[in-house]
């Protein structure tokens, strides 16, 4: 079985709401409705908000 | 726990400390301007939040040995530097993150991958892109390494795992 790719369009990330990716390689029993998009602006958002939480 | 956090002492490495029965990674090396780490065992963590994080001079990780149940949260924030670590034990839990491993050379990521576990699924670990791409790339400076058969071939060795590249 072939690996489905995923890859984000221009200026946006794909998330699971767990991981991040502007390519997504898909294990086999991943879906490609289990990951969407945001922009890069809520990525750097997301990631601030990790960020501060780790920093505490 | 909180072992070495915030250690400012000018260490370039510490000795080989016995972390065997350690449960609790907490914070441990968080911040600590180490830029070599020993072989840190951490097959008995149950705990492991921010265990590397903002390690801004961690270069070398000399081997992370881990088992089934170690988990990863966040324990390689900012660690821009790390270009080499070696894996020994299966890696079965989710949200191995490196992202901000921006040096990561091809033999630790060769490593990361070899370790992941054949039977979860589910799972998925990350890397910074452009640090693929230098790794595997085809030719100096070509920064192409995501196109590369060899790192598609490395790819499809743990298909039941997703990978992403952020």
């Amino acid at each position: 079985m072939e690996r489905i790719i995923l890859n984000a369009s221009e200026g946006k990330i794909l998330t699971n709401g767990e991981a991040y990716g502007k390519t997504v390689y898909l294990g086999v029993n991943d879906k490609p409705e289990n990951w969407y998009e945001i922009t890069e602006a809520e990525y750097e958002e997301k990631m601030r908000e990790e960020e501060a939480l780790d920093k505490r | 726990m909180n072992m070495f956090h915030v250690t400012r002492l000018p260490y370039e490495a510490i000795a080989e400390v016995d972390f065997s029965k350690c449960t609790d990674f907490y914070c441990t090396f968080q911040y600590a301007t180490i830029a070599h780490l020993p072989s840190i065992d951490m097959r008995a963590a149950t705990r492991t939040n921010n265990a590397f994080s903002y390690m801004g001079a961690l270069e070398i990780i000399d081997e992370l040995k881990v088992s089934e149940t170690t988990p990863y949260t966040s324990i390689f924030g900012s660690c821009a530097k790390l270009r080499e670590v070696r894996f020994s034990g299966v890696i079965a839990q989710n949200g191995l993150n490196f992202k901000d491993c921006k040096n990561l050379s091809r033999a630790s990521i060769e490593s990361v991958i070899e370790h992941l576990s054949d039977s979860t699924s589910g799972l998925t670990v990350t890397f910074w892109r452009d640090a693929i791409n230098k790794a595997f790339e085809s030719g100096e400076g070509d920064n192409d390494g995501d196109q590369t058969s060899e790192w598609g071939e490395l790819c499809n060795s743990k298909k039941n795992w997703t990978i992403a590249l952020v």
